[in-house]
């Protein structure tokens, strides 16, 4: 079953400041500033309660079929989370 | 200061004013320009010669041909031209733009945004947005609305507090705003009036100041942010959006951010904090003003 | 009014000597704030004022920053001051988080050539975390590699995404044939330059054995990524400094090999003799032998032993050029700009590039930059 995970010391990569129900994050290594949606920081914070398997995040996020998964890319992408198993 | 002694100074040794927070040393030996120059700087402090300033720039007008044919004014900051020569009849925008250069030039011990500030009872408004959002002609009107007209181009934040400073600078308007200024504030002093430019005809409004009024309060907390857009026609609507987004509209208007690193980042935390934050779509003024005065409860 | 000299800014002071064959005294302030930071205890507004300007057209705020802030205790500073000081350290780092950055970039792309790829300058100062890098203003980064991974190097910059800016035909092909370098690259979303060269200076001094000497001498740092060894460092600085051609930033290069010196002294005792020796063995005694001179003059960096002082004087140009480059370390301001500095300047100018190619092409070169306004645009368009 596939797992998702932040990535190991994503607290000395990133910054994040949840303002409202978004947040904005610092990337300390490239120094781009990027928005986190919605869906995104929920999404990070259920992985930060120790949530894993793919499927129950998805159910979780009650984002349309498709969206989780580009929104799962797009965090890949930024290099914040870490997709393992098939 | 007597028009005289101003137009003696700016020759030589050259004026020495107290911008917000900076000091900038300007001489020009363009009688027309030294008016102007006492008109938009009649609030500000003068400081003595002998000061360590900020910024050191002139107004020349070219020499040779160029002194008699389409005489052209050159700005120098440093003693280094950093602009190519614009007609001398645009002296005082050129100025006005020059001052602005040296700042997103030089102070990257803040955090330097383009956007138009205003503020009121130790609280900011900021309105960052691009050049055409109509931002300026918004904040010439806020000016004359009871609030103190900070710059209507540059915000300057102070990346350890995220409070904004107060620059107290002339308004730039364009065209119809011009006119629009004209109309409603007939008393309003504009200067450096100038046809013909890349932007059109262009203006300054004079910041509506009492004398001495720059000497305190200089600066303010960020309260709101209100995103402006100008679209003809079009019914106000001022609607609220997140923190976050405005913080991204606040960093992509920055001319420095990427300069602070984590620093900048961490100011503009700070400076959204305790803002509520804003789109503005408006095709009249009046309307505009309306619903600001509404949400801001000034 | 600004012109006025201040007498107390300038004067060197007390126990430093200069020899007598120095053609003047400078009084400017930023040399004498650079020199003696100490002496900045007694600057008054106006010295202070001078200082900044002539530092921001020199383009060392930041080093003066650095000297500034090692004071202790803290002085006091004009705002002005302390704020352009604060601006400077800011732009300083984020440059050094800039080429660390693309460094990252680059390593992968460059790691799979097999070639050791030299860094030099800014780049290299920032990857050995040398105190050179800290407040160094500068915008590409140099990649020194064997002349024939030259294409290699370019057609893996170029696949990845940089390009060559719009550059003319003509000038395209004086680099090539005539600098030791590639255009440089452009990265077209980060903006950020490469320029790449296959010897570390102009083909007519050093042999080729030597430039090949130096590449194979380099300290590696992460594969592929090198750095010359200590005294090859200064060497290209101090060659840098006066083979250039362009003689606006001398002031600034000069801060580099002093600031190097300083530091491989402290790393090791024999660096001074080992500088001399590699100097000499490459052919490059002079450059050295006038930096250090004016390090130590302009700058106050120690003569060092007898050995390297010697050296010096040993080696050292004279007379009628060495009034020119005293002239060309003056900041290009009214307040530092002396009679002759201009005519200094050209001098110079038509100096480093005689060092660089035939008289003939020269003067066509010369002709052709006349013609067209020189390689480089003016730096901003009207607002």
């Amino acid at each position: 079953m596939s797992v998702l995970a932040r990535v190991p010391a994503f607290d000395r990569l990133f910054l994040v400041r949840v303002l409202d129900d978004e947040a904005v994050v610092f990337d300390q290594t490239s120094g781009d500033t990027h928005l986190l949606s919605a869906p995104a920081v929920s999404l990070l914070q259920r992985l930060d309660d120790g949530a894993r398997g793919r499927a129950e995040l998805e159910a979780g996020s009650k984002l349309p079929p498709g969206e989780f998964e580009s929104l799962v890319e797009r965090l890949a992408q930024l290099g914040m989370i870490e997709v393992c198993g098939s | 200061m007597p028009v005289e002694q101003c137009r003696a100074m700016l020759v030589a040794p050259g004026l020495v004013l107290g911008i917000g927070p900076f000091t900038a040393r300007i001489r020009t030996p363009i009688r027309a320009l030294a008016e102007d120059v006492r008109a938009i700087y009649g609030a500000h402090e003068v400081l003595r010669d002998a000061t360590a300033v900020d910024f050191d720039v002139a107004v020349r007008p070219s020499r040779g041909l160029r002194g008699y044919w389409r005489p052209q004014a050159r700005f120098f900051s440093d003693g280094q031209e950093p602009f190519h020569p614009l007609p001398l009849d645009q002296a005082a925008p050129f100025l006005e733009w020059g001052l602005n250069w040296c700042i997103a030039a030089h102070a990257h011990d803040l955090l330097v945004l383009h956007a138009a500030v205003l503020a009121r009872g130790g609280r900011a408004l900021l309105m960052p947005a691009p050049s055409g959002s109509g931002k300026s002609t918004l904040a010439a009107a806020l000016a004359h609305a009871g609030w103190r007209l900070y710059s209507d181009e540059l915000a300057l934040i102070d990346p350890s507090s995220g409070r904004v400073f107060a620059l107290d600078r002339a308004a730039n308007l364009k065209n119809a705003a011009i006119d629009l200024v004209r109309r409603r504030f007939p008393k309003t002093p504009l200067r450096g009036i100038a046809r013909n430019t890349s932007k059109g005809t262009v203006a300054l409004m004079c910041p509506p100041l009492e004398p001495g009024a720059v000497a305190d309060a200089s600066e303010a907390v960020p309260a709101w942010v209100i995103l402006p857009r100008w679209i003809e026609g079009a019914a106000t609507d001022l609607l609220p959006i997140g923190r976050a987004q405005a913080f991204l509209q606040l960093a992509d208007n920055a001319m420095n951010y990427s300069i602070h690193g984590r620093r900048g980042f961490e100011a503009l935390c700070r400076t959204v904090a305790d803002a509520a934050c804003f789109t503005l779509i408006y095709g009249d003024i009046d309307e505009a003003m309306a619903a600001i005065a509404r949400r801001t409860g000034c | 009014m600004l012109s006025e000299p201040v007498a107390a800014a300038g004067r060197p002071r007390g126990e430093v000597t200069l020899p007598e064959a120095l053609p003047e005294v400078l009084p400017d302030a930023l040399i004498a704030a650079l020199r003696d930071p100490e002496a900045t205890r007694r600057f008054d507004a106006r010295t202070w004022d001078r200082t900044l300007r002539q530092a921001r057209v020199a383009g060392v705020t930041g080093a003066l920053a650095l000297r500034i802030e090692a004071l202790h205790p803290a002085p006091a500073l004009p705002p002005a001051v302390r704020r352009a000081l604060v601006s400077a350290r800011t732009l300083g780092a984020k440059i050094e988080r800039d080429t660390r950055c693309e460094l990252a970039v680059l390593r992968p792309l460059l790691a799979g050539l097999g070639v050791p790829v030299v860094l030099l300058k800014g780049a290299a100062y920032v990857a050995r975390g040398l105190p050179a890098a800290r407040g160094r203003i500068f915008g590409d980064i140099d990649l020194l590699v064997p002349r024939d991974a030259l294409e290699p190097v370019e057609r893996v910059l170029l696949d990845a995404g940089w390009a060559y800016g719009p550059i003319a035909a003509y000038d395209a092909a004086y680099y090539r044939r005539w600098t030791h370098e590639l255009p440089p690259l452009e990265h077209p979303l980060r903006g950020t330059l490469i320029d790449v060269h296959h010897a570390i200076v102009q083909e007519r001094t050093p042999s080729p054995a030597a430039r090949s000497q130096m590449i194979g001498e380099a300290v590696p740092l992460d594969a592929p990524f090198a750095v010359l060894q200590p005294a090859d460092m200064v060497l290209h600085a101090a060659v840098h400094l006066f083979n250039d051609g362009e003689f606006d930033r001398a002031l600034r290069d000069l801060l580099d090999v002093d600031s190097l010196v300083r530091t491989f002294r402290a790393e090791d005792a024999g660096f001074d003799r080992a500088l001399a020796a590699r100097a000499s063995a490459m052919g490059l005694a002079g450059q050295v032998a006038d930096a250090l001179h004016f390090a130590r003059y302009l700058l106050g960096l120690d003569p060092g032993s007898d050995g390297i002082a010697g050296f010096v004087e040993q080696h050292r140009t004279r007379g009628l050029v060495e009034r020119c480059f005293v002239q060309g370390f003056r900041p290009d301001h009214e307040t530092a700009r002396s009679f002759g500095k201009t005519p200094a300047h050209r001098l110079l100018y038509l100096r480093g590039h005689y060092l660089r190619m035939p008289l003939l092409p020269l003067s066509l070169h010369l002709l052709r930059k006349a013609l067209t306004g020189g390689l480089h645009a003016k730096g901003a368009s009207g607002p």
